[in-house]
């Protein structure tokens, strides 16, 4: 046991060290048609410093899987730990990532407010300014701080959103659909900064998107998530897969390698994507 | 190499000056056409003068209306019933506005709350807010302390019902948003919810401003017989035209400031971000 904690700074250590265990979660929502299972059968491991991606159709329970992880949605039944210990409330260190930044963020504050916003009345003012102002350089909108959010694109609001994040040191990033709202080019970009950020930063990454590309592009791993939640079918992790493709991964090259095209293949078959 | 980078910190200010003198320019060109605007006015006026009589019992002429509010002051008459009806407006209002954000906010918060309330809501906001006074008067009395509650049952709706509206269609991911980022509760309502209900607590702000200024006038005549409402009927009931007059552009003014003031504050809350509409 000392052993452990002792090796516990040691990067090998921590690298694998699980931060999520999900051990057949399900989830229940009450809505007007009463309570209906959404989530069922959840099982998955998450290890620190890694990029997960959860892909899958409209409908499969997505976002309350996130919600479940981000402890906005209490499981109904299963086991689900963070850090080793079951999950209750909004825990510390972990922050979301909406897809609709329009509301995510606070119009009425300039950039920079926004992305001091979790941090004020917790450390002095001028730590709070260092903070922000490094958050706000790791994703290049610097000369922007004292801009109100209608002047910015939809991506540079999308930035606003992620250096928030950052600015609290989390230890683990729950995305959303997080560039679902943008184009292709400025989503491509915004991956880009996401994965630059990763490469220096000990965050754990959770994304859910319904864009294939995307999934394999920026993770570790691909979940496909199945099901008809609304035809009384609750979504479940039907496909686990590796994405061992290298790093640092590069829009055009990585997308056209042999590997890149297999996953894709392997991705698509799964989420049955000719039935279109 | 340097002129280099003052092109480029040029280019980084540059839109925000601009739009700064846009705007300023905006404004005197507003200043302008609304002089224009007065012309007609004016211009009427001026006729007016030189055309009518001071014995007229319905068109005195405009010179006749400035003597007849001066007689008014001197008179001892103006001073306190201007007092009354303004002071009647101003507390009327800023209880409403209180009061009435206040209750939107928790009838809104709640979905439970808003259901059972929905149907009298609905009765008291298609009711014309003169209606209520009668009741109200009947109800409270007509005292100064009165006066205000009247007003409060009178033009409190706009800002209530706005509110509610408004705490009602909070997107969730905003309210998430703050569990999210770990504030407080208290933190929460501050920083997160009370913000977004602000522009909503002003438009209803403006709504009941306008009616706050009909109300206190019914209010003089029809309650508590003493304000500048009450000079008016008064005046009117003894022919004396050009007092009428006279009091009719006085409470335009009033009404005129009022709604000049209500509009700064409004502008100046949601300064820099307000949603061009």
């Amino acid at each position: 046991m000392a052993g452990d904690a002792q090796t516990n700074d040691e990067p090998e250590e921590s690298a694998s060290s699980p931060v999520y265990e999900l051990k057949e979660v399900a989830v229940d929502l009450t809505g007007v048609l009463g309570t209906r299972r959404i989530l069922s059968d959840i099982s998955l491991t998450v290890h620190q410093r890694e990029i997960v991606g959860i892909v899958g159709r409209s409908g499969t329970g997505k976002t309350t899987l996130m919600r479940a992880l981000g402890g906005l949605t209490a499981p109904a039944a299963g086991e689900l730990l963070l850090n080793g210990e079951p999950i209750s409330g909004t825990p510390e260190g972990v922050v979301t990532i909406f897809q609709d930044y329009g509301n995510a963020l606070l119009p009425w504050r300039t950039v920079a407010k926004n992305v001091a916003l979790p941090l004020e009345g917790r450390m002095r003012r001028s730590e709070i300014r260092e903070r922000v102002d490094r958050a706000i350089d790791s994703v290049q909108l610097r000369g922007r701080e004292n801009d109100y959010l209608n002047s910015l694109s939809g991506g540079m609001q999308q930035r606003v959103q992620i250096a928030r994040a950052l600015a609290v040191n989390p230890a683990v990033l729950l995305m959303d659909e997080p560039f679902g709202a943008l184009d292709a080019l400025t989503k491509a970009s915004l991956q880009d900064v996401l994965l630059d950020l990763h490469s220096h930063n000990d965050a754990t990454i959770i994304f859910i998107t319904h864009d294939l590309d995307e999934a394999i592009y920026l993770s570790d791993r691909t979940f496909v998530i199945s099901g008809d939640v609304s035809a009384g079918d609750p979504g479940h992790l039907s496909l686990e897969l590796d994405v061992e493709l290298p790093r640092p991964r590069h829009q055009v090259r990585t997308r056209e390698s042999p590997d890149y095209l297999f996953l894709r293949h392997t991705l698509g078959d799964a989420i049955d994507l000719a039935r279109g | 190499m340097s002129t280099q980078v003052d092109s480029t910190l040029a280019l980084a200010t540059s839109p925000r000056k601009g739009r700064r003198l846009k705007v300023k320019r905006r404004n005197t060109r507003g200043a302008g056409r609304m002089l224009v605007g007065l012309l007609p006015l004016v211009l009427g006026l001026a006729l007016w003068e030189a055309l009518g009589t001071d014995q007229s019992f319905s068109f005195p002429r405009p010179s006749s209306w400035w003597a007849a509010a001066s007689d008014m002051w001197q008179a001892g008459e103006l001073a306190p019933a201007l007092r009354r009806t303004v002071l009647t407006f101003v507390l009327g209002l800023s209880a409403s506005i209180v009061v009435g954000s206040a209750l939107g906010w928790l009838i809104g918060a709640s979905t439970r709350f808003h259901q059972a309330l929905n149907p009298i809501l609905e009765f008291i906001r298609s009711t014309p807010s003169v209606a209520i006074v009668p009741v109200a008067t009947v109800l409270f009395g007509v005292s100064m302390r009165m006066s205000i509650v009247v007003m409060l049952t009178a033009i409190i709706w706009p800002v209530l019902l706005s509110t509610t509206t408004a705490r009602r269609t909070i997107t969730p991911v905003r309210l998430e948003m703050g569990h999210v980022v770990g504030l407080s509760r208290s933190d929460q309502m501050r920083k997160v919810v009370f913000p977004s209900l602000l522009p909503a607590i002003m438009t209803g702000t403006r709504v009941s401003a306008s009616q706050g200024l009909i109300i206190a006038l019914i209010i003089d005549i029809i309650g508590s017989g003493e304000g500048i409402g009450r000079v008016l009927v008064e005046k009117q009931q003894l022919y004396e035209a050009a007092s009428v007059w006279a009091l009719m552009v006085i409470i335009g003014l009033l009404g005129l400031v009022a709604n000049g003031l209500v509009g700064a504050v409004d502008s100046y809350v949601q300064r820099g971000w307000r949603t061009e509409s």
